[in-house]
């Protein structure tokens, strides 16, 4: 797959930011990608060393409107731990 | 902290604030927390977003201007009492430089209290107006005191002047009737004017029983607007005469109408009264002499700003006491043919008067070292506060809103007026010779109307 057609967007939340103090960055990717493709993607895009991907498929959750009951999209997130030092800087879009 | 001063035209100044970085970090601290517990963020439970995120969401100047808010009304109040101003409005402020970690830089301009430049204030020359209470005043009260508590008797005789009639008529005009133009049984005093002037008038000399018509020119501000200002022509039947009975000035009387038992104490006690109202009458002439004399003797650059609010606060009274007289400031300026800011405008001379009064009466205090003893405060403010429920909770709000300082400060002009009295070179005149305009200069009421409503 195409890196950036893998990484849609920064997960920011208080516990991924929390978790950035331990080189721990989480992204919402595509469903069908691996962890191979995402460990390539950051890699090239942000520069940095990936030392692990962890990876959860988050299923949709129903919602209803009134009387009609729907769900929201379920997605995948990839919790990448990157080498101790190094940086992502993504603050760009909250 | 770091100010530095420069004194600009009428009374304004500028600060110069310097803030240390320390001081500056802390607010800014402050100021995302308190931010982060506002803002929503999703993902976040309120007060847990980390500072770069709201610094993405809502942009530094957001967080600057939330620390200002929080730095600058502090260092501000610190810089004016470390220079001993005393401003009067408030500061225009403009921020010069914020940044973290670097001293805060800012500009405020302010209006100060004015100098005052006081003119002589001691041994000011001031007329007093000798007391002489006359037997003819006493005798006016006591003739007053027995026309209130006349009698009235039924009678055969003819009304005079005083009497009490009872009639019925009825009143044509050019041969018509009119609204209220037939009453039965209304009671009427000779002499007096009544609904219908000149209509009591033309009945004396009526007997019980006797029937007369009367001429009466109806006012031109007659209610009846269709009739007013023409001539009527009553037709009435007087059916009771009472004779108005005086009773003869005594002991008896004085018992009756007071609570003394001889006519001589009674009249004593008048005397003495009147003695009172006219020594109070002269203290005040006197008081008003002195601060006017003071007043006129002082130099004050009067601020546009004191004036512009104390017209304001006239203007309010005023448009108060129309409507408690019923009618609205709209009615006014129609009859008037005016506008409510013409109307303002016009308080603006006694306003400027009133704040020169204050400015220069606060002057003197200062210059004299006079001060409210704090007894006297907590008395006035305990009369104050006596008829609430809750006394002393009421004094506890007055001692925050500010009401127990203007307490203090009225208080503290009358010490002064006191003082110049005390100073202050008396003549002793005739009675009607001192200058005597009514009113105390610092609430004098100048009405609009009275200025001559243009």
């Amino acid at each position: 797959m195409d890196p950036r057609d893998v990484l849609k967007r920064p997960v920011i939340t208080e516990r991924a930011t929390a978790q950035m103090e331990q080189g721990k960055y989480t992204f919402e990717v595509d469903p069908r990608a691996t962890k191979i493709d995402i460990k390539n993607a950051v890699e090239t895009i942000f520069k940095v060393d990936v030392l692990k991907v962890a990876t959860i498929r988050v299923p949709g959750k129903a919602r209803r409107v009134g009387r009609h009951v729907g769900h929201t999209s379920p997605w995948k997130k990839a919790i990448v731990t990157i080498k101790k030092g190094q940086r992502i800087p993504f603050f760009e879009g909250a | 902290m770091n100010v530095r001063l420069e004194r600009l035209e009428k009374n304004k100044v500028r600060l110069e604030v310097e803030v240390e970085k320390d001081r500056v970090n802390a607010a800014i601290e402050t100021a995302v927390r308190s931010l982060s517990r506002r803002v929503k963020v999703p993902g976040f439970r309120p007060g847990r977003v980390p500072r770069p995120i709201l610094e993405a969401r809502l942009g530094k100047e957001v967080i600057y201007d939330e620390a200002l808010e929080l730095l600058i009304p502090e260092a501000y109040s610190q810089a004016v009492e470390a220079e001993g101003l005393d401003p009067i409005d408030k500061p225009e402020v403009e921020v010069v430089k914020i940044e973290e970690d670097q001293p805060l830089v800012f500009k405020a301009t302010v209006e100060v209290r004015p100098e005052v430049k006081l003119g002589e204030y001691k041994g000011l020359a001031v007329t007093k107006e000798k007391i002489e209470i006359t037997d003819s005043q006493v005798d006016a009260v006591l003739k007053d005191l027995q026309e209130r508590h006349a009698t009235f008797a039924a009678s055969e005789e003819p009304a005079a002047s005083g009497d009490l009639v009872m009639v019925d008529f009825t009143a044509t005009v050019d041969g018509q009737p009119f609204e209220g133009s037939r009453a039965e049984n209304m009671p009427l005093v000779i002499g007096t004017p009544g609904y219908f002037p000149g209509l009591s008038q033309g009945l004396e000399g009526v007997r019980k029983g006797e029937t007369r018509e009367v001429k009466v020119s109806l006012p031109e501000n007659f209610n009846v607007r269709e009739v007013a200002g023409k001539e009527a022509v009553f037709n009435v039947t007087v059916k009771e005469v009472h004779k108005k009975r005086l009773a003869p000035l005594d002991d008896e009387f004085a018992k009756d109408v007071s609570e003394f038992g001889t006519l001589a104490e009674l009249k004593e006690n008048i005397k003495e009264r009147l003695t009172k109202a006219a020594e109070r009458r002269v203290r005040e002439d006197m008081e008003n002499q002195v601060v006017r004399a003071a007043v006129a003797g002082a130099e004050v650059d009067v601020p546009e700003v004191l004036i512009a609010r104390r017209a304001h606060t006239l203007f309010h009274n005023f448009v108060h006491e129309l409507e408690h007289r019923g009618l609205s400031l709209e009615k006014y300026c129609e009859l008037k043919n005016t506008t409510p800011e013409k109307v303002e405008e016009e308080f603006r001379p006694a306003a400027k008067e009133q704040v020169k009064t204050e400015l220069v009466l606060d002057a003197i205090a200062k210059a004299e070292a006079l001060s409210v003893k704090p007894e006297k405060l907590e008395a006035a403010l305990d009369a104050m506060a006596a008829p609430s429920k809750e006394p002393e909770k009421l004094k506890a709000r007055w001692a925050e809103n500010g009401t127990q300082a203007a307490l203090e400060r009225s208080l503290l002009r009358e010490e002064v007026v006191s003082f110049l009295l005390e100073h202050a070179k008396v003549t002793e005149a005739e009675p009607g010779q001192a200058s005597a305009p009514q009113g105390e200069p610092a609430q004098a009421e100048e009405k609009p109307a009275a200025a001559g409503g243009e």
